[in-house]
């Protein structure tokens, strides 16, 4: 049975560092995130020697920032740039915050998966 | 001359059977850096998921991808039975294992097939791929259909397997089987594949695990990782089987654990054949799924997919998160490209069986008038232009 567990944002890459050093890390296998009322839920699904993890943590709609886990683990880099694209999310010292899916003219600000969406109108784009 | 030239590739282009971009830097014919830029596939079903009821989005989640739609279907009736904390029938189970296999050897044969193609192999394309219509019949033997099986339903499976199917399955496993063998000793011996392929794309083990890779990617680099063994779902908890690996870490590696799998493939559905269980196929699930998560796992034939899902007790989900296996398999593949040959790049890319159509999942076009300009387009008028025709200017 997956074991669930909740980490404060700020502290993730420090719980994600040890998992590595502890010997028990088998695969990031993806990252998962989503709105709530008010707040961002991310979350971290992992392969440890012992089963599956998932890490939950949450960060404020109105400051959506939290500290990247790619300076210790590359496999999250796809999966973070996907949750900045489509949430809007920012992770900090992330190693390529480029877009990932979005196209380049889609608007800055507007992100698909937030419950308040609004389909962008044409002036919207660049 | 010290400065490197930037060679684009796609997102439309010969080499590439699917959208996607690549920049390459080169140093004359060397690969210096690679950079990969996704979304041209990008259909927005996990925003369309959303605004759908659960039966509705498990056939939508079936077409993400026309090689493993089983395994998209299954990972996501899977996860709406977690929620619901039902149990289905253990007939269900292997019937969802049966087609499962089937799947990984119709898409391990596909990807030989692409795999000799890309390196001038031709006749090994054309052999795995005649053979791969054994496997196809059988499929549709089975549940009807080629692709997109519509095998899956909430609590179960749609259709049954009569005594006579199953015995038309056997004989042409058989069959199957004498081919793969023939096949996995063309990988093993054949001088002209092997010295194409002998250390081209290496992935070293440290990179496989630190970057993610997943499945016959990984298994290729000697990680030991496989989901149907680690984290067992459907009927796999209960059958016997290897888990193959290769320590090589090249594109030869990956092969070999491909062709080694698809003989495992054909033991699994010839066990669950030989070991069916009676009982019903199916059990009734309410239409309503009440409050919860889900996340499962899936070893698909590229690798591990998984699926999360968030219910908030209507009839639509609240959330639905698919990761395809590719996705995993991307980051990693920098590594396989550095220092290689341009020449090399296709069967590089290939070598991950690369599946983007999962990877990307809004629609958003450029104008019709030919302007850079994009502009949302509604169902009813995507419809109307896939019927009609009009020329872009």
């Amino acid at each position: 049975m997956a074991k669930w567990i909740e980490v404060p944002s700020k502290d993730i890459r420090k719980w994600v560092s040890e998992l590595i050093d502890s010997g028990k890390y088998k695969l990031l296998s993806t990252i998962s995130a989503y709105q709530e009322a008010e707040n961002i839920f991310i979350v971290y699904h992992f392969m440890i020697t012992e089963g599956v993890i998932n890490v939950r943590t949450v960060v404020p709609l109105a400051e959506p920032r939290l500290p990247s886990i790619t300076p210790v683990l590359p496999a999250a880099i796809l999966y973070e740039r996907e949750i900045q694209d489509i949430l809007g999310v920012s992770f900090g010292e992330i190693i390529d915050g480029r877009r990932l899916i979005l196209p380049e003219q889609w608007p800055q600000g507007v992100y698909p998966l937030r419950k308040d969406f609004q389909t962008p109108k044409e002036e919207q784009y660049k | 001359m010290n400065e490197n030239v930037i060679l684009p590739i796609g997102p439309q282009h010969p080499l590439l059977k699917e959208p996607m971009h690549f920049k390459f830097t080169i140093d004359g014919e060397r690969i210096v850096d690679a950079d990969i830029r996704l979304g041209y596939n990008h259909r927005g079903i996990e925003k369309a998921c959303e605004a759908r009821t659960y039966t509705q989005d498990l056939y939508m989640i079936e077409r993400i991808c026309g090689i493993c739609s089983h395994t998209h279907a299954t990972n996501f009736v899977q996860a709406v039975e977690e929620i619901m904390k039902a149990e289905i029938p253990s007939r269900a189970k292997y019937l969802r294992v049966v087609v499962a296999e089937l799947e990984r050897i119709h898409s391990h044969l596909l990807w030989l097939g692409v795999a000799g193609h890309e390196i001038g192999f031709d006749t090994l394309f054309m052999l795995s791929w005649r053979d791969r219509e054994i496997v196809q019949d059988l499929l549709e033997i089975i549940t009807g259909n080629r692709v997109n099986y519509g095998m899956n339903t909430i609590g179960g499976v749609r259709k049954d397997m009569s005594k006579e199917e199953i015995s038309q399955c056997l004989a042409g496993l058989k069959t199957l089987e004498e081919q793969t063998l023939y096949f996995a000793n063309v990988a093993q011996n054949e001088t002209t594949f092997i010295r194409r392929v002998d250390g081209v794309g290496i992935l070293p083990k440290d990179i496989a695990i630190s970057h993610g890779a997943v499945g016959p990617t990984a298994r290729g680099s000697g990680v030991d990782l496989d989901i149907r063994r680690d984290a067992p779902y459907a009927a796999y908890g209960e059958i016997p089987f290897q888990v193959i690996t290769s320590d090589r870490g090249d594109v030869l590696g990956r092969t070999l654990v491909r062709v080694g799998e698809t003989l495992e493939a054909i033991k699994i559905v010839r066990y669950c054949l030989e070991h069916l269980p009676e009982g019903p196929i199916v059990v009734k699930l309410p239409r309503k799924v009440q409050v919860g998560e889900a996340v499962t796992r899936y070893e698909a034939p590229r690798g591990e997919c998984i699926h999360y899902v968030r219910a908030n007790g209507s009839e639509k989900p609240d959330r639905v998160k698919v990761r395809a296996p590719t996705m995993a398999n991307l980051v990693s593949i920098r590594h396989c490209l550095i220092n290689q040959q341009i020449a090399d790049i296709p069967i590089i890319v290939a070598a991950i069986d690369p599946c983007i159509s999962c990877t990307d999942r809004t629609a958003v076009i450029l104008k019709q008038d030919g302007s850079h300009k994009t502009e949302v387009i509604d169902w009813a008028t995507l419809r109307k232009r896939a019927i009609y025709k009009k020329p872009l200017k």
